[in-house]
């Protein structure tokens, strides 16, 4: 187990070190910061002082290692926009963009979990077609098109909800439930397929025979089974979640990293960006090692190290 | 059973009870983005101003009864004392919010730091300026290196608040930047990054106590948002409103639209080094091609007039007798043909998305015209750093939108200040080089003392600017707010929100 | 199987079903409701949009992007995927662990910063979109091929081939592919909906198809600030949306029901090496 975990790790500091190098050079190569800096009037000797203030003037390779060497020492450098810690600015967004993920992947678990055994269980019946109807629902509204339509039903002809804001937990529920239409919807499915495949299984028909219970069956054996794909694709959306809520977040002007990582690319604000990214990275590497070890737990015929 | 459906009518209850009604001292305003800084040298987006105009006073500002003519604010007085000295006597017994005075050496800090380069946004401005001499405690001279006659309007313009040197030389720059301390009428209380910025009026300020105690900025994103808070009454009074929404927010009956011109032109800019844009009959077929009216009409809501010359009515230097280039699309096509391009020719027209009022559908709309009279338009939208990038560069391949303003409400600073050296769009014309006449008339207007002389050559350089379609001039646009009827609120032409002057009924 | 005909109708006869020039609109015309509504008018069946362009005619011009969009970027996205899979899931060694990288550092790598990255720097235009969407997808195919893989080729059959001496580029040629193939396509049908979807929300972020082509995705960007007083723009394009992503989700779901009897015959009964 510990030699798993140390070689996961190596895995996860390769993968984020990637991550920030592409970062970077995708940012260098597609545009200047300083002109998002200064205002339509800076001459060109304005432009050219705060290019070099900044270390911008340097070859790439140099600034390349400048970057690294701050990484090495945990320093993501200073928003260029806001002038303060990039990294800072990006933890005091954490909590928001968490908290949103986190209720929309439980409430996504939830309903979609019941909803797929069900389906599954049911097959070919009314309710797998109603379940089947309102996964494909659920995939088939692109996400800002979900939340206006909430926010116009419940906050604007209803009245019973706030429109926008972060705060209170009532202005929580249109967004979690806006983010947590796809999800709902892929688990769903996942779960209604993984479940039928396992129900047709050979120790499912035993223990069928031997007179078990059809739902005993189904819980003890089948679901824990089935579970294994489903976990997956749960660490995977959690991950998906973070950084893919940023439109979430500009409809219901909820303060999360999203938000923050669209102003950070569209003025070119590398240090921001690259903590943004950081980030989020590290937060689905973690996912994703939490899935693994659930994995081993779930099954644990399955070799890990794989 | 019925344990249940109690607690669901009480759920119900408790939901429906939230809608949230402000005190009537509590302003919310929703603005479409977050600021980034509470330093009033580091930003110069509107939604970003619009607080330093509440915490900080600048020497001067803008009379509100009449834009473009200067009123005091910390300066009670002020006289040219010779061609490169001005003079003002600042007013008494005013405090910063950290109990700090306001005197000349603050204003001499704050002009010393908008003279340094490389350390801000704002010293373009201000680059006419030499350096400051404190006469006395309460008077302060203003020297520039060449006469400037616009050096007093410059302070009313963005970058002008003045600035506490004992609070940052305390806390340095950045601690400023997020805890400001000014002599304005509101001061800060938190700000909590793009959820909300708190003001609460300054009890210690030198004006008579506002309505408003207590102000809270919200960014809102986006458009539909922001009109949802604004009917739900969750803010009071929001920005940037687009022209397709204002019938239903009348239609709402719980607010109101606030409109008014300002002093913002849009056009297009375009790019005449080379190609069949460098042919002046060409950029005035695209002048003629385009229905300003029926734009105004249909895509604005008649909030706009068409304008002639890149220049709006309120600056000084305005030309009445240059009219704007009328719809003759007969006309486009001839002029077309002269110039060689019977058979069409392929221009590139492109706008941000969301950068300026209906940037999209506006590019979009004046491409179908062009192709009405045989211009195939290529329609490009551009994300924002794209289109900061072909700007600064004046690589962009045709036709560009922008919005220039005059921050000082003059010609210089809607003309010039883009297109005389150093300006940002400097080389895409070559009618503005040195050596032209265009060149001549405005270098002289922007260091001459002589009134009558800068109007007369602010006129033929306009007429110059008209004739050989520099630009494609459209019109000069109002901005759209928007506000509940309980609200008393005008929106003001320089787009400012001071909310001293807010209150409810 | 309706709305997809419908859309491939639509998509190849456009010129000929569409009443009105779709590109074109007369601005004094603009945000008229249907025809059934007060002030709509029987030329404009559906409406007319914020530039007063005829609906009806961008809804069905509308469906050659989206199927563009959605075949030729799953495609493309799955051909990646699957070849990467198999190799991956095949070869082991090395090379798994060096896509497997490369899985994950796509999954960690914002999306939104690689959409923007490649319009900035390659132009916004259809064919980049297409490369956009394709990038998005291809690692779901990668994911679920390698593992099939992995199982495969444990197989009896497998194994004997190997003995035998086959060249493994025959072995996973014949016998590889066409086993993984079908866990492919059931992918692709969902994906192809998601990709649909997610062209509109690349346009409501100011990265999609570039006007005037009309386009399903971003004809409901466009229409989102006309929720309450022009409905009829996002509506029906929206609709469209919807009934081929339903569609597709159902004949997905269809084809995997029919896959599973048909394939657990060669699984040696472990039973639970699913679809990821």
């Amino acid at each position: 187990m510990r030699e798993y975990l140390v070689s996961k790790l190596a895995h996860t500091a390769i993968v984020v070190l990637c991550v920030l190098t592409l970062v970077f050079v995708v940012l260098h190569l597609t545009g200047d910061p300083v002109m998002m800096m200064l205002p339509s009037n800076a001459s060109q000797e304005e432009i050219q002082a705060l290019t070099v203030a900044l270390g911008l003037d340097q070859p790439l390779p140099v600034q390349y290692a400048r970057f690294l060497g701050r990484i090495a020492r945990g320093d993501l450098g200073v928003s260029l926009q806001h002038q303060q810690s990039a990294m800072g600015l990006v933890l005091e967004r954490l909590p928001a963009s968490m908290l949103l993920a986190l209720t929309a992947l439980a409430i996504s678990i939830v309903i979609a979990v019941p909803l797929g055994l069900v389906a599954a269980a049911r097959r070919g019946t009314a309710i797998d077609h109603v379940a089947v109807g309102l996964a494909a629902l659920g995939q088939s509204a692109p996400i800002f098109w979900t939340g206006l339509m909430l926010m116009l039903v419940f906050a604007v002809t209803l009245k019973l909800l706030p429109t926008t804001g972060y705060g209170t937990w009532r202005q929580l529920v249109m967004p979690a439930l806006t983010l947590a239409a796809y999800p709902t919807a892929a688990i769903a499915r996942l779960v209604r397929a993984g479940m039928l495949e396992v129900l047709e299984a050979d120790y499912v028909r035993t223990a069928r025979a031997k007179g078990l219970q059809e739902r005993r069956v189904i819980l003890k054996h089948a679901l824990k089974n089935a579970a294994l794909p489903v976990v997956t694709l749960i660490g995977l959306q959690f991950g998906l979640l973070l950084g893919g809520a940023i439109v979430c977040e500009m409809i219901f002007a909820w303060p999360g990293v999203g938000r923050l990582l669209i102003f950070a690319i569209n003025n070119r604000d590398f240090p921001l960006v690259e903590a943004a990214v950081f980030v989020i990275a590290m937060v689905f590497v973690v996912a994703n090692l939490l899935v693994d070890l659930c994995y081993g737990w779930l099954d644990p015929r399955i070799n890990v190290r794989s | 059973m019925r344990f249940a459906r109690l607690a669901a009518l009480l759920t119900l209850a408790v939901l429906a009870a939230a809608a949230p009604v402000a005190a009537q001292d509590t302003l919310v305003i929703g603005q479409g983005a977050d600021i980034i800084t509470l330093d009033p040298t580091q930003a110069t987006q509107i939604h970003n101003l619009n607080l330093f105009y509440n915490v900080f006073d600048a020497l001067v500002t803008w009379d509100p009864k009449d834009l473009g003519k200067i009123v005091p604010e910390l300066a009670l007085s002020w006289r040219s004392v010779n061609p490169t000295t001005w003079q003002f006597k600042l007013r008494q017994n005013v405090k910063f919010h950290n109990g700090e005075p306001f005197n000349a050496e603050a204003v001499k800090f704050t002009v010393e730091r908008l003279i340094t380069k490389g350390v801000h946004q704002v010293y373009g401005g201000f680059s006419t300026i030499d350096h400051v001499e404190v006469v006395d405690p309460y008077t302060v001279n203003v020297v520039t290196t060449k006469p400037d006659p616009i050096l007093v309007k410059r302070f009313a313009g963005y970058g002008g608040q003045m600035l506490p040197p004992q609070y940052i030389k305390q806390v340095d720059w950045k601690a400023f930047a997020q805890k400001p301390v000014g002599t304005g009428p509101y001061r800060f209380v938190e700000w909590v990054k793009d959820d909300r910025v708190v003001l609460e009026a300054n009890p210690d300020s030198w004006r008579p106590a506002p309505k408003i105690k207590k102000v809270i900025w919200k960014p809102i994103p986006d458009t539909f948002a922001r009109v949802a808070a604004l009917t739900r009454g969750e803010a009071q009074l929001i920005t940037k409103v687009i022209p397709d929404h204002v019938a239903q927010i009348e239609k709402a009956g719980c607010c109101r639209v606030e409109h008014t011109l300002t002093n913002l032109v849009t056009v297009y800019l375009i790019n005449a080094k080379t190609g069949p844009l460098a042919n002046t009959k060409v950029r005035q077929a695209l002048n003629y091609a385009v229905d300003k009216d029926k734009i105004i009409k249909e895509l604005y809501s008649g909030y706009a007039i068409p304008i002639g010359s890149g220049i709006p009515n309120t600056d000084f230097g305005y030309n009445p007798a240059i009219k704007p280039y009328p719809y003759d699309p007969a006309r486009a096509k001839k002029l077309l043909a002269e110039a060689g391009y019977a058979g069409g020719v392929d221009v590139d027209i492109q706008s941000g998305n969301g950068i300026h009022l209906n940037d999209k559908q506006l590019t979009e709309a004046i491409g179908l015209m062009f192709q009405a009279v045989g211009v195939r338009a290529k329609v490009g939208v551009l994300e924002p750093a794209q289109r900061g990038q072909l700007l600064r560069s004046n690589t962009f391949p045709g036709l560009l939108l922008a919005d220039p303003a005059s921050t000082t409400y003059d010609t210089d600073g809607v003309l010039w200040r883009l297109r005389g050296p150093g300006g940002i769009v400097h080389s895409i014309w070559p009618g503005n080089a040195e050596g032209t006449r265009f060149y001549q008339l405005m270098e002289e207007a922007r260091y001459s003392l002589d009134s009558a002389k800068r109007l007369k050559n602010y006129h033929e350089a306009a007429q110059i600017y008209h004739d050989e379609a520099v630009e494609l001039f459209l019109f000069q646009g109002e901005l759209i707010d928007a506000a509940r009827k309980e609200l008393v609120y005008k929106a003001r032409g320089d787009q400012r929100i001071l909310v001293y002057d807010i209150s409810f009924r | 199987m309706v709305p997809l005909a419908a859309a491939v109708v639509c998509a190849v006869f456009a010129p000929q079903l569409a009443p009105h020039d779709p590109l074109t609109g007369d601005l004094s015309a603009r945000l008229r409701p249907p025809t059934w509504m007060d002030a709509g008018s029987r030329a404009h069946p559906l409406g007319t949009d914020q530039l007063g362009r005829d609906i009806l005619s961008r809804v069905i011009y509308g469906a050659r992007v989206s199927l563009l969009v959605g075949l030729v970027s799953s495609l493309i996205g799955g051909t990646v995927g699957v070849t990467l899979g198999v190799v991956s899931g095949y070869f082991r060694g090395r090379v798994d662990t060096v896509i497997a990288k490369l899985i994950d550092i796509q999954l960690a790598f914002p999306f939104i910063l690689f959409a923007i990255t490649v319009i900035a720097v390659l132009g916004p235009s259809l064919r980049n979109l297409l490369v956009i969407l394709a990038v998005s997808g291809w690692v779901t195919y990668a994911r679920v091929v390698r593992g099939q893989t992995l199982s495969l080729r444990e197989h009896d059959f497998i194994q004997a081939a190997r003995g035998l001496g086959s060249p493994a580029w025959r072995i996973v040629a014949r016998h590889i592919v066409p086993n993984v193939l079908p866990y492919a396509l059931v992918i692709m049908t969902t994906e192809i909906g998601r990709l649909i979807v997610l062209e509109s929300t690349l346009s409501f972020l100011g990265l999609g198809v570039p006007p005037p082509t009309p386009s399903w995705g971003m004809a409901l960007a466009d229409g989102k600030d006309y929720l309450v007083s022009g409905w009829w723009l996002a509506t029906f394009p929206g609709l469209a949306i919807m009934l081929l992503v339903l569609s597709m989700n159902i004949m997905g779901d269809g084809a995997r029901d029919l896959l599973e009897p048909r394939l657990r015959g060669r699984r040696a009964g472990a039973g639970t090496q699913g679809a990821t």
